[in-house]
């Protein structure tokens, strides 16, 4: 056993994060376009986003997310070069192949992020920084792409690791050190706490960890209802949550920025019903079971950005559904729809699920 | 102008041809019911685009005419009628006066040139089939139609041809049943009718006790379905599509075979499904030994057990089940016992009845 390994009393996860995937393939099939400002996304001509930008392209401000159109706006110079989801697929599989030799217990999050137990892990003297430091040389040598690595011995902390040295880089937070890094950790970082939930913890003068320690459970679950339970360990670093390897797909859906706005609900109707041809294809292509749905969801993104979701409990994917959630949510349109989205989230109660007879 | 129905037999017609009419319909007059007085002749009609009900019906009239009103609010107005034994209906240009005794209702109409009539289909070639014959098809198969379902196709009765025989063929994807009639039929025969004509269907030869003096006759094109049951016509539109090959997911063999008695099953399922959780009707079997074991629960910690005598000598095996799905078949199944063909946990298993050689029933197993 080496020295290093003494630092590890309980479990051993190494977070894999690729530095701006997307466009780190397309700079490395197109070495031009080094020291340029690369983006992946729609056209900003058709009201496109953009899913990753490079390093360079992020110092201008530019983020994933961001609208194509604003983009050019932040950096006329950026490259924005259309998403080939294909290849990027491709070199996913194969870097995933690399996490294989290291260990069984994988689980994607995404097309470029992943968490690895490695705790059973023989390798590299069962020192798993040194695990994660081959990890992204084998990825850097074989792939000619970069990765961030966080190393921890839970989930949580991993993933704030990975972040920590982008890019290229990884982090360590040993067992006996997570409740003092934790501290200082801004609540940003912490899974749950979006936009919404970070405005009320600014309102309320918390901006890191550690200003919310003051908080008791029970203060936090009336703040944030019940997954302010949740949240009081996170912020003590405390998570317990598994590497799953079955990875559940939870919800599927689908959705569409117009290249006109829409002002009408007919014509709303109209896109919904394309919207629901293309998720029953995703079903189909993707052999998804639409026997077990827990309720269905609709999307839509008005033309000054604000962002509305509507669900209701349905056990059926009909498109009478959709409408009636749509026509219940949207008596008349007061600002015009730049986008639509339609979904479902399938039932995880894994007791019991039914199976289906045409899929198994 | 003034027609007089028989109080009685008009409620019984209305009860019929109105479900038809749904109360929510984008279409106001998909509301309504359509009148066409013809001499002493009076045909009435309800349509929802989809399928059209209608039927005919004696009367005294001073002429002829056509009117419309609406279904729900003219059914409960009869039913309330039923003490007079004649109603009048005065039609006027916009309304028409429903007068019983000294009762009287004005309803407004919507004019009948607006009803959205099917085009009519093709009755030269109508085939007659057994009363019987077509209970059997329904009652053996329908209880496993899809509602609602994405897979449009699988939310009707798909019926095709087998060695010169009508097969039956419903599944919802989760459980599926097929029956080989006696009816024989073109070897062209595939077409799904929509789940909801097949439910009028059943209401009427419901309505008529299923007699077997029925008179039916049917008749089929690319698009449309038609069906006659003695003074009822029955049109809808097919589900478009391709059925899927149920063949496939009918298991040609299976591992091991539990026998169990029809009664004792169907008595321990109903005990059990006191306390099964209402979301997923779970239930879980374990035969061993020529015994199978039951037991369900649900969210309130509440737990059904039961041991019953089975014929059984493969291995222990647990199987879950939605409980429903079950007892559903056992509705259905003819013959004093039950034969439960399995192969393992994630396999469809295969229900026959000891007495009921056309039918076969596959029920998919639920992870429990």
């Amino acid at each position: 056993m080496s020295r290093k390994s003494k630092n590890w009393k309980n479990r051993k996860i190494i977070h894999i994060d690729m530095d701006s995937f997307f466009a780190s393939i397309e700079i490395r099939d197109n070495p031009k376009l080094k020291d340029k400002p690369v983006a992946v996304g729609g056209k900003a001509t058709e009201r496109g986003v953009l899913t990753t930008c490079n390093y360079l392209a992020r110092e201008y401000g530019l983020h994933s997310a961001m609208s194509s159109k604003k983009a050019t706006q932040l950096c006329k110079d950026v490259i924005i070069l259309p998403v080939d989801i294909a290849k990027y697929r491709r070199v996913s599989a194969e870097i995933f192949k690399i996490f294989k030799c290291y260990s069984k217990k994988i689980e994607p999050v995404s097309i470029d992020e992943a968490f690895i137990d490695v705790s059973d892990s023989k390798y590299c003297g069962c020192d798993p920084e040194e695990m994660a430091r081959q990890i992204r040389l084998c990825i850097k040598k074989d792939f000619g792409l970069t990765a961030s690595a966080g190393i921890s011995s839970n989930k949580l902390i991993a993933k704030i690791c990975s972040d920590w040295r982008k890019p290229d880089n990884q982090f360590c937070v040993y067992d006996y050190d997570i409740s003092n890094f934790i501290r200082d950790v801004s609540l940003k970082s912490i899974p749950g706490i979006g936009r919404v939930n970070f405005e009320k913890c600014k309102n309320l003068n918390m901006l890191t960890c550690k200003n919310m320690y003051e908080q008791s459970r029970s203060d936090l679950v009336n703040l944030f209802g019940s997954y302010g339970n949740i949240l009081f360990d996170l912020i003590r670093g405390v998570d317990n949550r598994e590497v799953k390897t079955d990875r559940v797909r939870k919800s599927v859906s689908v959705e569409d920025t117009f290249l006109k706005d829409l002002k009408d609900i007919n014509s709303c109707l109209e896109k919904i019903s394309l919207l629901y041809t293309k998720l029953i294809n995703r079903c189909e292509s993707s052999n998804i079971n639409t026997g077990n749905i827990k309720e269905i969801f609709i999307k839509i993104k008005f033309n000054d950005f604000e962002v509305i979701s509507r669900q209701k409990k349905s056990k059926c994917l009909h498109i009478r559904e959709f409408e009636n959630l749509f026509n219940m949510n949207v008596m008349t349109i007061t600002k015009p729809i730049r986008l639509l989205g339609l979904g479902f989230k399938i039932c995880q109660d894994e007791e019991m699920s039914q199976i289906d007879i045409f899929n198994r | 102008m003034r027609v007089i129905y028989n109080t009685k037999d008009l409620l019984d017609k209305i009860k019929n041809i109105a479900p038809t009419a749904e109360a929510k319909q984008t279409l106001m007059i998909l509301g309504n019911l359509a009148f066409n007085i013809n001499g002493n002749s009076s045909h009435i009609t309800s349509s929802d685009l989809e399928i059209e009900v209608s039927s005919s019906i004696e009367c005294d009239s001073e002429g002829d005419c056509t009117f419309t009103l609406p279904a729900r609010k003219l059914l409960e107005i009869l039913n309330a009628l039923t003490d007079h034994e004649k109603v009048t209906f005065t039609v006027l240009e916009s309304k028409v006066d429903i007068t019983a005794g000294k009762s009287k209702i004005s309803l407004p109409t919507l004019p009948a040139s607006d009803f959205p009539f099917m085009d009519p289909i093709d009755t030269e070639n109508m085939t007659s089939v057994d009363n019987n014959d077509l209970t059997k098809i329904i009652h053996k198969t329908s209880f496993a139609m899809a509602y609602q379902d994405a897979r449009h196709f699988l939310n009707g009765l798909h019926l095709c041809a087998q060695n010169g025989k009508i097969v039956s063929v419903c599944t919802d994807g989760h459980r599926l049943a097929k029956y080989v009639s006696d009816i024989n039929c073109n070897d062209d025969l595939s077409i799904i009718i929509p789940r909801k004509a097949i439910l009028e269907i059943n209401r009427i030869l419901t309505y008529f006790n299923n007699n077997s003096d029925n008179l039916i006759t049917y008749s089929y094109s690319n698009q449309n379905f038609v069906i006659h049951i003695n003074d009822f016509r029955i049109i809808s539109k097919l589900i478009e599509g391709n059925y899927p090959n149920f063949n496939k997911v009918i298991p040609e063999s299976t591992s091991a075979e539990i026998t169990v008695d029809k009664k004792t099953f169907k008595t321990s399922l109903n005990i059990i499904s006191k306390v099964v959780n209402q979301q997923y009707k779970g239930v879980k079997l374990t035969p061993q030994n020529n015994s199978m074991h039951l037991i369900s629960s649900n969210t309130d910690s509440e737990i059904g057990e039961d041991q019953i005598d089975v014929k059984y000598d493969g291995e222990e095996i647990s199987i879950g089940f939605n409980i429903s799905y079950l007892q559903d078949v056992i509705d259905v199944i003819d013959g004093d016992s039950i034969h439960i063909c399995i192969n393992d946990q994630n396999s469809g298993c295969l229900l026959k009845g000891n007495d009921d050689p056309n039918s076969i029933f596959v029920i998919m197993p639920m992870r429990v």
